[in-house]
């Protein structure tokens, strides 16, 4: 008689910087159905938004996601200067697009490390850890902080730039991009990484444009969707760079997808540097801001990123709407954990950059009858466990 | 495709359900459709633009009436739309659009955990999707006082 048997990852694991309760149907080794439970860390942000000036917000929204702080800042500030009619100084649209583009680099790198650690390579997350340390001695240079950058305000950025740290970021790029590149060929060549990679978690490109799939989850299925390029944001509009898709449609492309991004990002910094204009970082936005709504999407590390925010001619913004990426991509990637073994969950979950665990509750269903039962660890000890 | 030939395009395709529609900046339009057709106004579009993203799907209490807004991308001509519905507070009720898009699924469950709207159609619907399993099961957080 064939079991499915329900094994619970989530919500709680050591190895994973979110909570989240996936319920895999496992018949033997093999998923047969998935169910995802969200929300272990809903923390009711969009309400506490409504009670807080629209300064106090910009420090709120950056508290949604350490990682990718920036994006978040940035969106909020874009939304809010949407809705109130503001125009930002060329300079700042510039120096926005530069730590935001370090935001993402660090944050690649990181992703990278983690699925080399979860994969049991731990040489290679020591090494890719190390490298991502010299983007983060820039951002604390730049912004004065390490992971909570406070750097976009409504109506421009706090800080400015000088001559002497874009010599020093030139410099540290450099050395950031010989790492990558030497991180892209151990990537693309090493044998146990593909084996662990390549053909895991197939997500078709009309699968991922049906369920909503962003960021590298999409582009490594081939969908050439990029609100960088799309929908123009800060100062995009003015720099080229190439939007990285795969067609593999696998674990192994939406890693690579990000390998390839953090070069072209470091290509989209050098040339925000260089063609740096003169001019003013910031204008005065007054407190009280006048009725409307304001729209702004960004690319986010992890993909597309929405802030929506209304107002009633108030101090404070009368409602905020935010979707963040992994919302997006959860739906998308849960379909595509069926016929994989439960050790490739960690190799799928990690290409779209999120968070599961796993507890020991297991309940049994008869697959010929659809009869469910629950047994305790005590039972299954009495019952099955041989000695 | 010109920004004018495509606001005719748009206004067009959703003729039949359309309340109101304007252009907001720059490769964005908020357009404002009955709520009771909220569905097929979405099919129109996919028919007559290809395919969607939905972004998000939200509301706004105004106390007297609900406002659920869709955040849609129009992946061909490369434009964002607010679709926009007024629905009654007391008895608020929408189609679903999981049946056109069914990467909306997430998006219409967090709704109806926050903002008590019924989406007929999606049988996914359960209250606790997002919220505590303890939460109040009649109380909807994100409405405002009354």
């Amino acid at each position: 008689m064939s079991y499915a048997v329900d094994l619970l990852f989530g919500p709680q694991h050591p190895a994973l910087h979110e909570p989240e309760r996936f319920r895999f149907k496992v018949d033997g080794e093999i998923i047969v159905d998935v169910d995802v439970k969200i929300g272990y860390i809903h923390r009711g942000i969009e309400k506490l938004a409504e009670t807080k000036n629209f300064i106090q917000n910009i420090y709120l929204t950056e508290r949604i996601c350490g990682i990718c702080n920036v994006a978040h800042t940035l969106c909020y500030v874009q939304a809010v200067e949407d809705m109130a009619g503001i125009e930002v100084p060329e300079r700042a649209k510039y120096l926005r697009v530069i730590v935001h583009e370090l935001n993402r680099i660090h944050s690649h790198l990181l992703i990278l490390g983690v699925a080399a650690e979860l994969l049991g390579w731990e040489t290679e997350f020591m090494y890719l850890w190390r490298d991502r340390e010299a983007i983060m001695d820039i951002i604390e240079d730049v912004t004065g902080n390490r992971v909570t950058s406070a750097f976009n305000t409504i109506g421009g950025v706090r800080r400015d730039i000088n001559d002497t740290q874009k010599e020093k970021i030139l410099k540290i790029l450099d050395k950031v991009e010989k790492d990558t590149k030497f991180h892209k060929k151990v990537l693309e060549e090493d044998p146990l990484y593909r084996e662990r990679m390549v053909d895991i978690g197939i997500l078709k490109p009309r699968d991922a444009i049906e369920r909503c799939a962003v960021g590298p989850t999409a582009r490594g299925s081939g969908v050439d969707y990029d609100v960088r390029a799309h929908d123009p944001y800060a100062a995009f509009d003015e720099i080229p760079f190439n939007v990285i898709t795969y067609k593999e449609c696998d674990s192994w492309a939406r890693m690579m997808v990000r390998v390839d991004e953090t070069l072209e990002s470091i290509n989209i910094i050098r040339y925000a540097l260089k063609h740096l204009p003169q001019g003013d970082i910031r204008v005065r936005v007054p407190a009280r801001l006048p009725a409307g709504e304001g729209v702004s999407r960004v690319e986010a590390p992890r993909g597309e990123l929405l802030h929506h925010v209304f107002c009633k001619g108030d101090v404070k913004p009368y409602r905020l709407k935010v979707r963040t990426p992994t919302f997006a991509n959860i739906l998308a990637i849960a379909p595509t954990f069926i016929g994989h073994t439960i050790a490739d969950v960690p190799a799928i979950l990690v290409s779209i950059d999120p968070c599961f665990s796993c507890t020991d509750r297991l309940t049994f269903i008869d697959v010929s009858s659809g009869k469910v039962m629950k047994l305790s660890l005590e039972e299954i000890k009495k019952k099955y466990w041989r000695r | 495709m010109s920004r004018n030939s495509f606001l005719e395009k748009l206004q067009g395709c959703l003729r039949e359900y359309l309340v109101d529609i304007k252009k907001k900046r720059d490769r964005l339009y908020i357009v404002e459709v009955k709520a009771e057709v909220v569905d097929k106004a979405v099919k129109a579009l996919k028919d007559s633009f290809g395919d969607i993203h939905v972004t998000t799907i939200s509301a706004v209490d105004y106390i007297d009436y609900l406002e659920v807004f869709y955040d849609l991308w129009l992946y061909s001509p490369k434009v964002a739309l607010v679709l926009k519905a007024k629905v009654n507070p007391s008895k608020p009720e929408l189609p679903s659009i999981v049946g056109v898009i069914p990467g909306a699924l997430f998006n219409e469950c967090e709704v109806y955990d926050l903002f008590g709207i019924v989406f007929k159609g999606n049988d996914k619907l359960k209250k606790s999707f997002i919220l505590p399993e303890h939460f109040p099961k009649d109380y909807f957080p994100l409405r405002k006082k009354r």
